[in-house]
């Protein structure tokens, strides 16, 4: 193989593959990645593609190609020595007998690369049920939902998102880790669906899933069956294992009956969030809110270390209520519930979950239940 | 330890013994004192004073070069002594750690017996003489152990604790330099006993976070813990059979003694912790592990042993010929980890799965 590519252009796509390659310590061979010329179009593109069993990644560049080949070659390494050029473009040349040269500028490297033959196959195909979604949404879905979702292993089926799409073309985005829960739909098109009537994706998934959309403009498209998931945008797919298990039915657990309302400015709340938990232990993060007609205060206080305090003005003339959190989770809410300047809080008792909300867009709420807090 | 480097020069030299010796940098040179046996000592030779001046007060005493290998090799031998009573030993240098002994070993429910115990351990096995403080924190134990040398042991009794203070001179608390003692002595205050008349806000306003400190020591107060140098990732024990054994009954009666024996390891380290890993080697040598991680930190043998089961289970090495067993348990809460609280509220339905 003899190509030459731009030193940027490589790069970003060794960024979006990495992440997947340097964490496969037991198999070696997962820390490389392949890179093979295109057969069809005008020559003029290479594939790059790696997978650790759970995600793969498969991705196209263009590139002056000499000779056509394919290499699988450490993806770190790689990415380290093209980070170091100083040329905009590097040639990469590999011989028969395995060895890699990198070339930027004056500089030259070997490296030894490994037989393509041992690197597990990836099979992209399309899966049975698929819907085209917009970027912004897509990533807006996975931003409003990946907190809410549980980092232990006790509970496998609630470490991703729960993907559910309905007859009106509308997908159902929900997670939680017991504590809180988000959920948020957004509108889809094409869609074709038909077994399954939802999936959990792996939250790692959706990381690099993320990274990729970061990259990327106008619609994609997903598809998907019992088992696997796959992300398509004009040069990037990405398949990933679902969890395979029930999420739960949260409908029970979204409150209905909250008659305590109070809408408020999200970045002051925000602000007060994080200048009160300054104050509360460094583990969990308890703050206190006391709802009075026209105020709320927060209030935190770590033994012996000492105490903070906030007032917000609100519009509120209903009842006064006492009720506790763990403020990372009041944050975690606030921090990506950003559509409007406002966020609605709806809250029945102390014991009772509070319902975040976003007037200006009905397709998100947030469920957080609170801390039982000594007053 | 007592005069360390001098005391380990005149042991391999009894030759030197009643003599004033000098470890550290030749008269002649600009290098300093690192050791002065209590002999040296009564001419006011102490370390870190320039071995020329050394050599002004006791031109006879007998200066020798020091030898960091073999001092390394009698600090590896106290500290395994130390860790024949407790896992938790600070070391704060070759010669001196601090021990927390609230839980012993073998159940020796008095420091002050321990310390005994550990100073004749000492001396049996090194021939060289240490002293020990005994006290209710890190701040008061470091000075009693100054209290009493060479071969002294000092114990304050928390009921002691203001008594000992009191008249306790600023000078010797750890942390209080030159400066600050002057600082101190414009303010006519020269022992904690005066020093906890002053009010935490003017110790702060003149000595910032150190004020906070003075503070508390003045009353005796250290919370600090004695914490072991290496933070343990994970806590493991293991078995390898004396012949295979493929008998499932036989492999789970094993994962309870095992259980068992890893619940006292936790206990003695003080750790908990949430992600248990099995590991299973066959008799031909194949290992395979299996790991689960729990929502709670775990240190109980029911709780280890319930999920070593499942794992075992899990791990198809049904009716095949095992050659050991092992259970390590990591994430472990003496690290940061995810906040947990038994005060977080869950929805309904979280609880049952």
């Amino acid at each position: 193989m003899k190509i030459t590519v731009n030193k940027s252009t490589l790069i970003s796509a060794l960024q979006i593959i990495t992440p997947i390659t340097d964490r496969s310590s037991s198999k070696p061979i997962l820390s490389n990645f392949l890179l093979s010329t295109m057969e069809e179009g005008d020559g003029k593109s290479v594939e790059f593609s790696a997978t650790d069993y759970e995600i793969a990644i498969k991705g196209r560049f263009d590139a002056k190609t000499e000779e056509a080949g394919t290499i699988c070659i450490s993806a770190k390494k790689v990415l380290e020595v093209c980070r170091e050029f100083l040329a905009d473009e590097v040639r990469i040349t590999a011989d028969d007998q395995l060895w890699v040269t990198l070339e930027g500028g004056s500089s030259r490297l070997r490296l030894p690369s490994m037989d393509t033959g041992l690197y597990p196959q990836m099979d992209m195909a399309d899966l049975d049920n698929s819907f085209r979604i917009d970027v912004a949404a897509l990533k807006d879905a996975i931003d409003l939902t990946i907190f809410a979702t549980q980092t232990d292993e006790t509970r496998k089926n609630l470490m991703g998102v729960n993907l559910r799409i309905d007859e009106h073309q509308q997908s159902h985005w929900t997670a939680t880790d017991g504590h809180r829960l988000a959920q948020v739909h957004k509108p889809v098109a094409d869609g074709k669906l038909e077994s399954p009537p939802e999936i959990i994706i792996p939250r790692r998934s959706l990381v690099e899933m993320r990274k990729i959309l970061e990259r990327t403009e106008g619609p994609v498209s997903l598809s998907f069956d019992e088992r696997s998931m796959k992300l398509s945008t004009e040069s990037i797919t990405l398949t990933t294992r679902l969890i395979e298990g029930k999420f739960p039915n949260v409908d029970p657990i979204i409150p209905k009956d909250s008659d305590k309302t109070l809408e408020i400015n999200r970045e002051r709340m925000v602000n007060a969030l994080k200048i009160v938990s300054l104050m509360s232990s460094e583990q969990i993060k308890p703050v206190k809110l006391s709802l009075n007609p026209g105020t709320l205060r927060l209030e935190s206080e770590r033994a012996e270390y000492g105490d903070a305090l906030d007032e917000i003005p609100v519009e509120y003339d209903g009842e006064p209520l006492q009720i506790g959190f763990n403020a990372r989770y009041l944050l975690d809410v606030l921090l990506v519930a950003t559509h409007g300047d406002t966020v609605k809080l709806e809250m029945k008792g102390p014991l009772n979950p509070c319902l975040v909300s976003m007037p200006n867009d009905p397709s998100f709420l947030a469920v957080v239940m609170p801390l039982r807090i000594e007053w | 330890m007592d005069a360390f480097y001098a005391s380990v020069e005149i042991r391999d030299r009894p030759d030197l013994a009643g003599q004033p010796v000098v470890v550290g940098g030749r008269p002649n040179s600009r290098g300093v004192v690192a050791a002065a046996s209590y002999e040296a000592r009564k001419y006011g030779i102490h370390s870190a004073m320039p071995s020329a001046r050394a050599y002004q007060a006791c031109p006879h005493a007998v200066f020798l070069p020091p030898d960091f290998e073999k001092y390394r090799a009698v600090s590896r031998q106290i500290q395994e002594i130390f860790r024949r009573h407790t896992e938790l030993v600070e070391p704060l240098s070759l010669d001196e750690a601090f021990l927390d002994v609230t839980r012993h070993r073998e159940g020796i429910p008095s420091a002050t017996w321990i310390a005994q115990r550990i100073k004749r351990e000492i001396r049996d096995e090194t021939a060289l003489t240490a002293s020990a403080g005994v006290a209710p924190n890190k701040f008061l134990a470091k000075i009693a152990s100054d209290e009493k040398k060479p071969d002294g042991l000092f114990v304050i009794r928390p009921q002691d604790v203001a008594a000992f203070l009191e008249h306790l001179p600023l000078a010797k608390v750890p942390g209080i330099g030159r400066a600050t003692q002057e600082a101190f002595n414009a303010m006519e205050v020269t022992t904690c006993g005066q020093l906890q008349k002053m009010p935490l806000a003017l110790l702060t306003h003149r000595f910032g976070k150190r004020g906070a400190y003075f503070y508390e020591i003045a009353r005796g107060i250290d919370e600090r813990e004695v914490k072991p140098h290496r933070t343990r990732k994970s806590v493991g024990i293991e078995d390898t059979f004396a012949e295979d054994h493929a008998d499932a009954s036989w492999l789970r009666a094993k994962l309870g003694q095992l259980a068992r024996g890893l619940e006292k390891r936790l206990q003695s380290n003080r750790v908990k912790g949430r992600t248990l890993t099995l590991k299973v080697r066959f008799a031909d040598f194949h290992t395979l592990t299996r790991s689960r991680t729990l929502s709670e930190y775990m240190d109980d043998r029911d709780v280890i042993l319930a999920c070593a089961q499942d794992l075992f289970g899990d791990s198809g090495a049904h009716g095949r010929k095992v050659r050991l067993l092992g259970l390590s348990l990591h994430n472990l809460d003496n690290a940061p980890a995810e906040p947990w609280s038994d005060d977080q509220l869950s929805f309904d339905w979280a609880e049952e799965g």
